[in-house]
């Protein structure tokens, strides 16, 4: 009856009659992929073979194999760009992860019913802004007269004061301190909804083992959702690496090449310099960086979870 | 009993905190619809008066004719995504098979892909498949490329119930279908309900694409009006453009209050007590 | 039998020649030829709209006006407008992507070096030379259409092989404003606009001594390019404009394209590690040190605001920003204009100019192109609308109802509201356009690329974080590197150049 038994029993020897018993499994997912072939792979293989092409966007185009990629990796500032992007990815893993985190035990903490809906729906509506107004209020909190220099100013400590996006050591830390306390939603409702998951037996066991406040968070809460936090880790890692739109609209990458970053350069390439080639070469290189983070994150940690089952 | 009041009083504290500096650009929102230029430039910080009610009048005329475009891109995406991405999901978290490795390994490798690389080869095969113009056309990519992140969520949570719940029901004779819709969807409720949003406010805010797709101003959504505050050679007129954001908002802070209402829903009632 | 068919062919043949006559002789364009079908046109800040209730100004509407003369010469025309909405850093890549889907409007809003360099290039725009050579219609007392377009809207808007995308109709000027108050605090006298630019230094050096930010600068993001290249251009202009004959030897006589450029930094006419060259980058960082603290980090919306609430003394704008001054209820101040001074011998030892180069020419919203794909009929139609549209009569009101920028066409002077102030901004004889002369005397925007790393090296420089030898090592780096990319591109031979 149980597919999933008979699969664990003969190993490789009955392939095809697996494949053939497996056969309502793969029927369900054939609109996923049908999607999927239509929309995604096609338009991305075109997209990523046009790499080993000097291409314009439009119609000259020209084989020249893995030029694009050699002229990538002796351009000091595609250098700069990878090593920016490395330092926000770091970052936006760290911060993007435990904010959110705190956000959710908080609430999960909480007695009241009504207070963790009141809360949930607090840290929810955020979601609604659009990305453009969050930009406008950073870029006017970092500017000569936001709050951030006006407060240097109160203290006395006003030689401090620049502007802190055309600085060209603070340009890259300002960049990651946008969004603070960086409590996203979606990160939050999906901490919540694996600490809401977790059974209730457990945690009393734990409170009778005397495993409370932050020792039950880290002996009992964090092993049991390490699932949603690898999760997490994995989005952040694809969203931090893919961004651009955030830092073109702060500082295009600049003073110097201060905060550019490969996604940035991949953009101008493709949309404004008309080198598609190019720009397809550094976003292949992302994809490349990005599959084999992934791989890592799910085999290692996934490992850890085994071991101590 | 004492110690457990002075411990709810600092969560308390700590969450207000958090709140108020997580809601702090949404104040910011909220009081700049309300100013106009020079109130905007002189008063950044703090709420003025008179109130600029004349920024909603115009923001209105902006919006109003796309609101229920919006509402109708954003509800059948979400709903099409969670079908189709539980579905698919379910497949991967509950069931051994040949290939399965692989073919996760395949959607997840969608989510991979630069976005922006995307654009023009999705825009041809839009355009081969004669659906310029069309909702559809707007529509099934963004499924497409929606489900995938959805599926890899979903199968993390579907993957995380107990086994024993799912024998137990074989044992009471439920199929495929039994299994997923009575146990595997209720148990994951607040993450379905999540998925559902995240989708639905993706496709709200949702820009470069329909503005790519759509020609037709009878299908343009909200974002494309918003766009008309911002000129390349005048100045952007933050109070409207605000204002204009804040009630394109109204219909996703109500479908918000709900979603967060049921988001426990299927938990409490469910059989998660073991 | 036989000869009454021969005669009843001979009389068909007739009729038919006949008839087609009229067909054959029916003019292409103009007010006697047929045309239907409906137009989408893009006119960026032309776009015509209604008025809003929070607008402190009339938005520009004329457009609607020449959509209604031109339908009642063809009432089977149907003409819509798109807003302005898909502009900012949106706007490229809904127009590449729109291009190369074979689905843009039928006329668009495209900047001329844009096109020339990329769209024009990569076959997606279509090249007007055919039409501009021959009559229009509508214009009166022209001999072909390409004589409606005054020389700063013809000559600069080709491609480096005489190519022609755009059919172009006005003029950018971009002056510096300055505050009339400031400079009296400063003990100037605040009519007296400065000649020179050792003046200008002085009156700086005044304005800062009096407690005042002398120049309010956008040196971030993306207007951080669009004031480097306002700088670089005018100060290279200053050192380079008694090589511009010398520069002027492949196409275009009496404009320096692309390709000649290429050629003047092969040939060594311009050399990035020339003591002229290191000067121009050492004066421009001097006019630097008066900007304020913070211009790496103020976009143009910032700078202005720094200006209007008179905290700097003055900021580099743009014809199109005299609207926005005029009803800004935060200036409390009187304005003036005055433009970038000659550079003297007597302040800067290379200066080769006799008059001062203006920034500005035909790079602001009337630069209307056709996408390749509207073919046949439709490309036809959407010419004859062009050709309505530049027509003096119709240039004209459209450019001046709008107010943001002087007209570009034969006959049309500046008028309407901001007419008189932008009449004063026009260069005297004792100035001249840089567009007319030398476009990029110093290459330093060879392409967008190319304009943006310099723009990024200038950034590190003002801010000391480079030496000029540090500069100019790593422009030679990207010269060679643009060059390469150009040569290889546009499969240029420049063997015959070189001697």
């Amino acid at each position: 009856m149980s597919i999933r038994d008979s699969v664990t029993a003969s190993k490789g020897s009955r392939w095809l009659k697996q494949v053939k018993q497996s056969r309502i499994l793969y029927l369900l997912l054939v609109p996923t992929f049908l999607m999927l072939i239509a929309f995604n792979y096609w338009p991305a293989i075109t997209a990523l073979y046009r790499s080993l092409y000097a291409w314009d966007g439009a119609f000259y185009q020209q084989f020249i194999g893995l030029g694009n990629f050699q002229e990538m990796f002796s351009d000091p500032i595609m250098i700069t760009s990878f090593r920016n992007m490395a330092l926000l990815t770091m970052g936006w893993v760290v911060i993007r992860v435990v904010f959110p985190l705190l956000g959710a035990e908080l609430v999960f903490n909480l007695r009241s019913a009504w207070a963790q809906y009141f809360y949930r729906v607090i840290f929810v509506i955020p979601m609604v802004i659009p990305q453009i107004v969050t930009l406008l209020l950073w870029r006017f909190m970092y500017g000569m007269y936001g709050p951030i220099n006006e407060f240097l100013r109160v203290a006395g400590l006003g030689h401090l004061a620049r502007g802190w996006l055309g600085d060209f050591d603070f340009a890259l830390p300002a960049i990651l301190f946008v969004g603070f306390p960086w409590i996203d939603a979606f990160n939050f409702l999906i901490f919540l909804a694996g600490l809401i998951a977790i059974p209730s037996s457990v945690l009393e066991t734990a409170l009778l083992e005397g495993a409370v406040g932050l020792r039950r968070i880290v002996m009992v809460d964090i092993p049991l959702i390490l699932g949603q936090i690898k999760l997490v880790v994995v989005l952040t890692l694809i969203n931090s690496i893919r961004e651009y739109q955030m830092i073109l609209v702060m500082t295009n990458g600049g003073p110097g090449w201060a905060t550019m970053v490969p996604g940035l350069a991949m953009y101008q390439n493709a949309f404004l310099y008309g080198r598609m080639g190019y720009g397809s070469a550094i976003g292949t290189t992302l994809f490349v960086i990005l599959l084999g983070l992934t791989y890592l994150n799910m085999r290692y940690v996934q490992s850890e979870i085994e071991l101590k089952a | 009993m004492k110690r457990l009041t002075r411990d709810e009083i600092l969560k308390h504290t700590a969450l207000i905190v958090l709140a108020a500096l997580t809601l702090f650009p949404l104040y910011f929102l909220i009081i700049t619809s309300f100013k106009d230029y020079d109130q905007f430039i002189h008063h950044f910080w703090e709420p003025t008066l008179p109130l600029r009610w004349e920024n909603y009048v115009d923001a209105w005329t902006e919006v109003s004719g796309y609101i229920t475009n919006s509402i109708l891109y954003a509800t059948v995406e979400s709903l099409c995504v969670v079908v189709l991405s539980s579905i698919s999901a379910y497949v991967f978290a509950r069931y051994n098979f040949p290939g399965r490795e692989v073919l996760f390994y395949l959607i997840l490798g969608v989510l991979m892909i630069p976005p922006v690389l995307m654009l023009i080869p999705q825009f041809l095969v839009v355009r081969w498949f004669g659906l310029l113009d069309t909702r559809a056309g707007l529509l099934l990519p963004m499924i497409a490329g929606g489900q995938v992140f959805s599926i890899f969520i979903l199968r993390t949570f579907f993957a995380g119930l107990p086994e024993e719940l799912f024998e137990a029901a074989r044992i009471d004779g439920a199929n495929h279908f039994q299994l997923y819709s009575q146990i595997a969807i209720p148990l994951s409720f607040p993450i379905v309900v999540t998925i559902a949003m995240l989708n639905f406010v993706g496709t709200w805010n949702e820009i470069i694409w329909p503005l790519v797709v759509l020609s037709r101003e009878e299908l343009k959504p909200v974002t494309t009006g918003l766009l008309t505050f911002q000129g390349q050679f005048t100045v952007t007129s933050y109070g409207p453009m605000f204002a204009g954001y804040v009630l394109a908002s109204i219909p996703l802070i109500v479908v918000f209050l709900f979603c967060m209402k049921y988001y426990i829903s299927g938990i409490t009632s469910g059989a998660l007590k073991i | 039998m036989r000869k009454t068919s021969l005669i009843v062919w001979i009389a068909s043949l007739l009729v038919v020649c006949m008839a087609a006559v009229p067909v054959l002789s029916a003019p292409v364009f103009g007010p006697e030829a047929e045309f239907e079908g409906k137009l989408t046109i893009y006119l960026q800040a032309y776009a015509p709209r209604e008025r809003r209730a929070t607008d402190r100004w009339d938005p520009p509407q004329y457009a609607w006006q020449v959509a209604a003369d031109y339908q009642k010469i063809h009432p089977k025309v149907e003409i819509e407008f798109l807003d302005e909405t898909s502009t900012g850093e949106n706007y490229d890549t809904w127009l590449r992507t729109r291009l190369i889907g074979r689905n843009a409007p039928d006329i668009f809003w495209v900047q001329n070096f844009d096109a020339n360099q990329t769209y024009g290039p990569q076959g997606l725009l279509v090249d007007l030379r055919e039409y501009l050579s021959l009559p229009n219609p509508y214009a009166e007392g022209f001999e072909t259409w390409g004589d409606v377009f005054a020389p700063q809207t013809w000559d600069p808007v080709k491609g480096p092989n005489g190519e022609h995308y755009v059919a172009v109709g006005d003029v950018v000027v971009t002056p510096w404003f300055y505050n009339k108050d400031i400079l009296a605090a400063a003990g100037l006298d605040p009519e007296r606009i400065p000649e020179t630019f050792g003046e200008w230094l002085e009156m700086l050096d005044k304005i800062k001594a009096a407690g005042y930010t002398p120049i309010a600068w956008a040196g971030a993001g993306t207007s951080g390019e669009m004031y480097w290249e306002w700088l670089s251009r005018t100060v290279f202009h200053s050192i380079y404009r008694d090589k511009v004959e010398e520069m002027d030897v492949a196409e275009q006589p009496g404009f320096i394209n692309l390709k000649e450029r290429v050629i003047a930094l092969e040939k060594g006419i311009i050399d990035v590690d020339s003591p002229e060259y290191r000067a121009g980058w050492e004066l421009m960082y001097k006019l630097a040190q008066y900007f304020q603290p913070s211009h790496l980090s103020d976009d143009e919306e910032m700078a202005y605001e720094q200006w209007v609430t008179g905290k700097a003394a003055m900021f580099w704008g743009g014809s199109w920003q005299l609207k926005p001054i005029l009803y800004d209820s935060l200036r409390e101040f009187d304005f003036g204009t005055f433009h970038f001074p000659l550079i003297t011998k007597e302040c800067f030892p290379y200066a080769a100019a006799d008059k001062a180069g203006i920034m500005g020419g035909p790079t602001a919203a009337f630069q209307y192109a056709i996408p390749s794909h509207v073919t046949g009929k439709q490309r036809e139609l959407a010419v004859d609308f062009l050709m309505f549209l530049t027509a003096p009569q119709n240039a004209g009101p459209f450019i001046q109802d709008a107010g943001l920028f002087a007209p570009g066409i034969k006959g049309v002077e500046p008028g309407g509201e901001t007419g008189t102030l932008i009449a004063n901004m026009m260069p005297n004889p004792r100035q001249e356009f840089l567009e007319l002369v030398n476009r990029d005397p110093a290459a330093v925007l060879l392409t967008l690329e190319c304009r943006q790393q310099t723009t990024r090296l200038f950034q590190q420089y003002a801010a000391d974080r480079l030496t000029t030898d540090q500069v100019i090592q790593q422009l030679k780096g990207i010269h060679s590197r643009t060059i390469r990319q150009l040569l290889s591109e546009n499969q240029w031979d420049l063997s015959e150049y070189m001697d």
